[in-house]
């Protein structure tokens, strides 16, 4: 059970340089975890992805990005579509990003929501799963 | 008896042979130096070390240090080196052309060119660096360029000291932060 949707329009290439800016940056000098917090805005060519507060995830060995971990009012954008959740992870290597809690996304005239949302940036599909329900706004 | 008496004799005339004792022997130091170490006061190799309550040790050294002549309660020392090392294990260092640390010895101000590195691999420039002699604490007191695990980073301050709630400590980067990360750098 799940909707596939069509999300964003352009291949994302994942190794395009990633650039995060935020009010802070964190860094535990016991494990190296690094949190940035406040009005933190990720890109990476076209995408866009915005929220409070954003976790780092290292790459095997402590050196480079695994995953950012978004929680709080995350936005994403790319090309056309959009989407919003409470919290999301972003792969940056795979290029998807798994979107949880009130996932809602805008599409022209439609919104859907449920309660997860799996997309991939390199293909621009999007899967959609639990309480899926469909909006269509008549003009 | 009398070989004592001899051997007293013998041993007095001993100081009565005149010797010449060159007594104004050339002193390692030219005059002209002499005379700006007097002028200033300089030390050469001044070193501070102290260990701050919870046991970690704050070490700085410079090539030099002379009082301030505007204001003798400061120091102005010449290419500083400044150590940190935690007792959880974690090292930092700092250079940086100058040092101005006041009377007391509470910290150390570092000027010009300051590099900071981090045993958690970040190396932080900036062109200001106050450093705590009494606890973890330095603070930038401008901008930093860093580069390290995430990648290359701008913020407006930093600062290296125990966050508010724990012992634990971290690198704070505020006023604005912005990181570029290059996975093509980072792969293997």
């Amino acid at each position: 059970q799940g909707l596939n949707v069509a999300f964003g329009s352009l291949q994302q290439d994942t190794s395009e340089p990633v650039e995060v800016t935020a009010d802070s940056l964190s860094v535990d000098q016991n494990d190296g975890s690094a949190v940035f917090k406040g009005n933190v805005n990720i890109a990476q060519a076209d995408m866009r992805m915005s929220a409070d507060q954003v976790n780092v995830f290292y790459s095997a060995g402590g050196q480079g990005i695994e995953k950012l971990i978004a929680d709080g009012d995350v936005l994403l954008v790319q090309g056309e579509d959009a989407a919003e959740a409470d919290h999301a992870v972003y792969s940056i290597a795979t290029g998807t990003v798994e979107m949880k809690g009130n996932v809602t996304v805008l599409q022209g005239v439609n919104t859907i929501t449920s309660d997860e949302m799996l997309i991939n940036l390199r293909d621009n599909t999007a899967k959609m799963q639990g309480r899926v329900r469909t909006i269509i706004r008549s003009e | 008896m009398a070989l004592p008496l001899a051997a007293l004799a013998l041993l007095s005339t001993l100081f009565l042979v005149p010797r010449n004792i060159d007594t104004d022997a050339s002193i390692p130091f030219a005059e002209v130096e002499l005379e700006q170490r007097l002028r200033t006061q300089q030390i050469t190799a001044p070193y501070f070390s102290g260990q701050t309550e919870q046991g970690h040790m704050v070490a700085v050294t410079s090539e030099t240090a002379r009082p301030d002549p505007d204001d003798p309660k400061t120091t102005i020392a010449e290419n500083v080196f400044a150590r940190i090392d935690t007792t959880a294990g974690q090292t930092y260092t700092a250079t940086s052309d100058i040092g101005l640390a006041d009377s007391q010895y509470q910290e150390v101000t570092l000027e010009g060119d300051v590099v900071m590195t981090t045993s958690s691999s970040y190396t932080i420039t900036t062109e200001e660096m106050i450093i705590s002699l009494r606890e973890i604490r330095a603070e930038s007191g401008a901008e930093i360029f860093a580069e390290g695990p995430l990648g290359t980073l701008n913020a407006g301050r930093m600062a290296l000291r125990p966050a508010d709630t724990t012992d634990d400590i971290y690198l704070f980067f505020t006023n604005g932060v912005k990181l570029i990360y290059n996975p093509k750098d980072f792969e293997r």
